[in-house]
This record gives C-alpha cells, sequence and structure tokens, in this order.
C-alpha cells in the first residue's frame, strides 16, 4: 500500500513536471526556417553557397538571445533544382517541419511550390529567384532579394547600346546574338533581354537557346558565329558558361562577351581561367557608396567565420537572413508571438523606407533600435531592400568588366534609366 | 567548309567516347554485367588527376598516376561489393552498381564540393588551316584515345594476360579447367576496365573544361549507346560504336538541331540495332 502510493506519488510528480515543463519547452521551441534550395545534383552549389551565410546570421541571432528566446534553427528542403524534387521539399517543410519561413526557393523550382507557398501564407524570402515568373506571383508572402531578371535583362541591352556604360573608348554592339541555356532560370531572361535590345534599338542577331549541361557546344558556338555578332550575351549557368566561351574562343572568336549576375564573380574567373574571360561585361547589383563599405565588411567577416570568400548570392542571402530575423524580433516584440500570417506583415514592416524610420544594416542594429522603440528599415547588401507590392526590389545594376584578371565597375545604371 | 570543322568536333568527341565504352565493355566482356558505377570511374579519373596537377605533377604524368589509381579503386570496389554477389544473379549486381555510383559521387562531393572547377589544361588557341579551326585540345584527345585503343588492341591481342581475359569471357569454367585463375584474371580486368575508364574521364574533362562530381554519371548514357552499338562485350565495336556516336552527335546538331544531340546517338543505335540487333561488332569481339 505505501509502495503504491510511493509510486503514485512519483508518477503524479513525473506528470505535473512535465505539464509545467510543456509551456516552457514550446517557449523554447526553434524558429524553423526553410532553406528549400538545391543541395544535390547539377545546383547542389546554390545550396552550399546560401547555407553558410544563413547560419553566420541564425549564429548571430541565436548568440544574442535569440528571438523571444527562442533560437533560429534550419530545416533543408532539397530541391535537387528540379520542379518535382522541389514540391515534395517544400511539402515537407511546410506541412510536415511546420517552418515559419521560407529561404528559396531556386528559379529552378519555384514553379513547383508557388502555389504551396501562397496556400498555406509561408513567407518566403529567397535570394535565388531572378526568375521573372516571380514578377507578379503573390503579393502577401513573396519576397526576393535578388532582382527580377526582366530588370537584369533590361539592364544588359540598355548598356551594350549605350556607350555611356561601356569600357571607356568602346562601341556599342550593333550585331548581338543571346545564347540563353534552356532551364527555368536562364530562359527567364530571354524574353527581357530580346525586347529591350529591340527598345534601345537594336535588333538581335539570332537567338540559340541549348541543353544545359552537354560536354561542349560547339554546333551552337558555330551557329552563333554564322551571325558575325559583335557581342554575345551569354545567360547560363557558370560551367556551361565556361564551356561555351572557351568553345567560341577555340573557334577564333574575339568579340565581346556580356554575361549575368551568375558568372559576375571571382569565382566564374578561376573558373574559366582569367585569360578567357579578360575584357568580357558582366552584371551586378549595386548599392550605394555606403552599401558598397558594407560589402567590404559583410566579405572580411564572412571570410572569418566560413574561411572562404563570399560565394555566387552570399550578399542576397545576407539580406535574406537579416529580413527574416528581424521581421520575428519585430513580430515577438509586437504581441510576444510569431506567426507566418503576422510574419509577412512584418517583413514589410522592417524594410519598407520611412521618414520615421531608422536605416540598419544588420540583425544586431535593428534589435538594438527596435528595442529602444524606433521603427527600422533594413538597407541591404545588394540595395535599399525596399520590397513593391509583389515583394520585388529595385536594384541599380552596375556593368562590370573583367580587366587585369579581375572585375572592375565600370559603369553603375540607375534603376531610374531602366524604366 | 563546316561539313569538315563538324567531322574533326565530331572525331574529338567520339574519341571520348570510345575511350570510356572500351574501358566499360572490357568489364561486361569477362562479368557480364553492365556495371553502372563506371561513370564514377571517369570522374575519379578527372578529380584525382586534378588533385595531382595541383600538387604540381605535370599534367600527362597526373593522368598517368591517377588513371592507375583508379584502377586500383576499381579492384577493391569488385572486391568489396560486387565479388560477394557475382552469384546472387544479374540484378542485385546491377543494383549494387547504382548504390555505388551514388556513394562515390557523394564521397566526391564531400571531398570536393559541389561546385565546378576547371580542369587545369592551359588555354590554347586553335590551329586554324584554310578557315578551318583545329582546337589543340581535340588533338591531344585524338592522340590520347588512339593510344590508348591501340593499347587495348596490343594487350588483347599479344599479351598472355589479354588472351586470359577472352579465355575467361568465352568460356570461365573452361578457362579454370585449363589452369587459368579466374580471380587474378578478374582484378587484372577490372584494373584494366577502371584505368581506361579514369584515361576517359581525363578526356571528358579536356572536353568539356571543368569537372564537377556528376560528370561521369552525366556521360554515361552515351558511353552505353556506343557499346550497345559495337556489339556489347565487343572491344572494337565499342571503339568504332563510340567514334560513329560522336560524330552523329555532332553532325546531328550542327545541320538538324544542337539540342537533340543525344537524341542522335541514340537515332543511330536503334538504327543500327534494327539491322543488326548485336551491334555492329556483337559476337565477334
Amino acid at each position: 500500500m505505501i509502495e503504491f502510493t510511493k509510486r503514485r506519488a512519483c508518477t503524479a510528480i513525473a506528470a505535473v513536471g512535465l505539464i509545467a515543463a510543456g509551456p516552457v519547452g514550446a517557449q523554447d521551441d526553434p524558429l524553423k526556417v526553410g532553406l528549400l534550395l538545391p543541395f544535390t545534383g547539377q545546383y547542389a552549389w546554390v545550396g552550399e553557397n546560401v547555407q553558410p551565410v544563413a547560419r553566420m546570421i541564425a549564429e548571430e541571432v541565436n548568440t544574442s538571445g535569440g528571438i523571444g528566446g527562442r533560437e533560429i534553427s534550419f530545416v533543408q528542403g532539397d530541391t535537387e533544382g528540379v520542379v518535382d524534387a522541389g514540391t515534395t521539399a517544400a511539402q515537407k517543410l511546410i506541412n510536415v517541419d511546420n517552418v515559419m519561413a521560407l529561404v528559396g526557393p531556386t528559379s529552378l523550382s519555384f514553379s513547383g511550390s508557388k502555389n504551396l507557398i501562397i496556400d498555406n501564407g509561408v513567407p518566403m524570402v529567397t535570394p535565388t529567384a531572378g526568375t521573372t515568373e516571380l514578377d507578379r506571383a503573390c503579393r502577401d508572402v513573396c519576397f526576393r532579394t535578388v532582382p527580377s531578371d526582366a530588370l537584369g535583362g533590361r539592364a544588359i541591352a540598355r548598356a551594350a547600346t549605350d556607350a555611356q556604360y561601356l569600357a571607356e573608348g568602346a562601341s556599342t554592339w550593333e550585331n548581338p546574338v543571346l545564347m540563353v541555356a534552356q532551364s527555368p532560370a536562364m530562359v527567364s531572361f530571354l524574353e527581357p533581354i530580346e525586347r529591350s535590345f529591340a527598345d534601345y534599338g537594336t535588333e538581335v542577331a539570332r537567338v540559340i537557346e541549348f541543353t544545359p549541361g552537354k560536354p561542349s557546344y560547339r554546333a551552337e558556338v558555330q551557329e552563333a558565329l554564322g551571325a558575325n555578332p559583335d557581342g554575345i550575351v551569354l545567360v547560363a549557368a557558370p560551367e556551361d558558361s565556361a564551356r561555351v566561351m572557351t568553345n567560341a574562343f577555340q573557334s577564333g572568336y574575339d568579340g565581346d562577351w556580356f554575361v549575368t549576375q551568375d558568372q559576375t564573380n571571382a569565382d566564374y574567373i578561376d573558373l574559366a581561367s582569367a585569360e578567357l574571360v579578360e575584357g568580357i561585361y558582366g552584371l551586378e547589383e549595386v548599392a550605394s557608396e555606403e552599401g558598397q563599405a558594407l560589402n567590404r565588411a559583410f566579405e572580411e567577416r564572412y571570410q572569418d567565420y566560413a574561411g572562404e570568400e563570399v560565394k555566387i548570392f552570399g550578399t542576397n542571402t545576407y539580406d535574406a537572413m537579416n529580413v527574416v530575423a528581424l521581421a520575428m524580433l519585430s513580430d515577438h516584440m509586437d504581441d510576444g508571438e510569431i506567426t507566418r500570417a503576422t510574419l509577412a506583415e512584418h517583413i514589410r514592416a522592417v524594410s519598407d523606407p520611412g521618414e520615421d524610420k531608422t536605416q540598419v544594416t544588420s540583425y544586431t542594429e535593428g534589435k538594438q533600435a527596435l528595442q529602444a522603440g524606433e521603427k527600422i528599415d533594413y538597407r541591404g547588401l545588394v540595395g535599399p531592400i525596399d520590397f513593391d507590392d509583389w515583394g520585388n526590389i529595385a536594384a541599380p545594376f552596375g556593368i562590370r568588366q573583367v580587366q587585369g584578371g579581375a572585375w572592375s565597375t565600370v559603369a553603375v545604371i540607375p534603376a531610374a534609366a531602366l524604366d | 567548309m563546316i561539313f569538315v570543322q563538324t567531322l574533326v568536333y565530331g572525331l574529338a568527341l567520339g574519341g571520348v567516347i570510345a575511350v570510356s565504352a572500351v574501358g566499360l565493355t572490357l568489364a561486361y566482356g569477362v562479368t557480364r554485367f553492365i556495371n553502372f558505377a563506371f561513370g564514377e570511374f571517369l570522374t575519379l579519373g578527372a578529380f584525382f588527376c586534378l588533385l595531382l596537377a595541383q600538387a604540381g605533377l605535370g599534367l600527362a604524368w597526373a593522368g598517368l598516376a591517377a588513371a592507375v589509381a583508379v584502377g586500383a579503386v576499381g579492384v577493391l570496389v569488385e572486391r568489396a561489393f560486387y565479388d560477394p554477389l557475382m552469384s546472387r544473379g544479374l540484378l542485385p549486381l546491377l543494383v549494387t552498381s547504382v548504390g555505388v555510383a551514388f556513394v562515390v559521387q557523394n564521397l566526391i562531393r564531400i571531398f570536393a564540393g559541389s561546385n565546378p572547377v576547371r580542369f587545369p589544361l592551359p588555354l590554347m588557341r586553335p590551329i586554324e588551316v584554310g578557315g578551318l579551326f583545329i582546337p589543340r585540345e581535340q588533338l591531344i584527345i585524338l592522340g590520347v584515345a588512339l593510344v590508348t585503343m591501340l593499347a587495348v588492341h596490343l594487350l588483347l591481342r599479344f599479351t598472355m594476360l589479354g588472351k586470359k581475359m577472352r579465355a575467361v569471357a568465352d568460356d570461365p569454367m573452361l578457362a579454370r579447367v585449363a589452369g587459368i585463375s579466374s580471380r587474378r584474371v578478374l582484378d587484372a580486368t577490372w584494373f584494366v576496365s577502371a584505368m581506361i575508364g579514369a584515361l576517359g574521364g581525363i578526356l571528358l574533362a579536356i572536353t568539356q573544361i571543368t569537372v564537377a562530381p556528376q560528370m561521369g554519371w552525366h556521360f554515361l548514357l552515351v558511353v552505353f549507346a556506343a557499346v550497345l552499338l559495337g556489339g556489347i562485350g565487343s572491344p572494337y565495336g565499342a571503339m568504332i560504336g563510340g567514334l560513329l556516336i560522336g560524330l552523329a552527335m555532332e553532325l546531328g546538331a550542327t545541320y538538324v538541331a544542337a539540342n537533340y544531340s543525344y537524341a542522335f546517338a541514340f537515332i543511330m543505335l536503334i538504327l543500327v540495332l534494327i539491322l543488326r540487333p548485336r551491334g555492329l561488332m556483337g559476337g565477334s569481339g
């Protein structure tokens, strides 16, 4: 009898303990952020480039006490860079892992996860999807810290047809050829570039779409060179771009090249070789003078953190994660709770411009300002991060050229010049 | 002029395919199963070569050392994964080889990362002959491919090992009765097969400029096409099949549609198989 009572007492104490621990446990549950990106397959490098930057910001948040005591944790959703796997990964992140927000997806798999994101109202901030499919996809929960390909394409055409945006003494292009890889992320550029060249008074002599991932592109290059181009706009993954450019070099081509943001970085020079890419033009998003100083500080910080240079989409990821983390903090400070439904509103609250707002450039700065009762306007590495009604950012574009084995900015096209 | 230019390109691509196909079909001839992890021998060859070149070895020596190293890996893979399953039928072997392929791919990804890396061949201007551009890289590829195929021919025809390999391929029981150690022949076959695969991978890396963990897996499809076209199990058939597939891909891409170059490889394969179901040299290997 005594034994029975003791046992019951122990059970009761344990039960009370568990009940008491319940709410605390819930409070300590991590804030899950889904990384909806390719981690395997041909585009695994995208996930590899994004993840460490996202983790760096999460560590900044977590070491400063988290958000309301809750740490940010990540759940990987491997899209494999294809639509089907992207849909499955989004389904799991949204409905099984119950992530609070998504970082991603890429242009490669956006079409498959679009409806899941919208129907479940999960805020997504993608640092990688420039696809024009996202231009008017959803008003409430879709955001991106990379400019639309529509703007990028227009910037390329503007620069190639207006000598003020090219290197000193360079001539504008009279007979451009457009080579585009047939993947969702690349084809998105095709129509904007072709239309924009026409808008600026120069017809594209030939458009060549090619299959990505082939070992060589000699036939495609022969077709392109058949139009006697004075410049080729090349829209493809870095690996394919290096092959196309090498094949063109081996076929005797020595005209101009214009590449997109994926190649406008030091990695691409290493991949394609400095000799091959000397003199080519590239596109990149640029920030103000203030933003350029921030970029340098970020590069140093990331080098210390990861022991490597910032890679493609690194700066976009920095902005995306800061926006997500600050929105979570703002949401928590509003009413003590963080929900998917309110998080999207707070993404706008921490990033929209305003005269009464304090401009911040990092999570730590933003946290201090929010805790001081101020409203904040996050200013990013890739621009001011002012989302339009559809979650797009408008950024000025830098026109860069490889000079002496490194990228140099030769001109900046203001966003207003692309209207 | 474009036709001749395309033939040059097609022969070089065909050389890469032919070398790889010879490696694959050699192992098939002796073991009678298709090794789906063969593409990974190509990938390993390219990565080992890259690693050794980065360590300061000349590219030619790095290529040779990489090929030998991958040959050893081939023997290890066979002993660890395939040999224990040899008596269980073809299906377990086939599925295991797919599994081995994924394991190797991901091991490469762990050590080398997923980002493509440039193969360290210097950029070379093409040789121009009367308006025809002949890339020097392609001359290297053709040269290595011809030497490799000649070496395989000499091995099979004029060495004791080659004769033993052919004997085991024809009838393993009879070969054993004749005093040939199947074990040693199997080891030698896997070594040579993987080594040639590695050379194919190095030539592929020269062709496509960059190396990446999935490069061999992606290329395996056209290698299979060449093996089937030539007659599975026939090294000479694989050589001819590889060259024909390379030519078909480049000619089709130039004169019909560049996007469907892989399709032309298989159109040619289907046409040949309709006329000769065992391939060009099937049964005569």
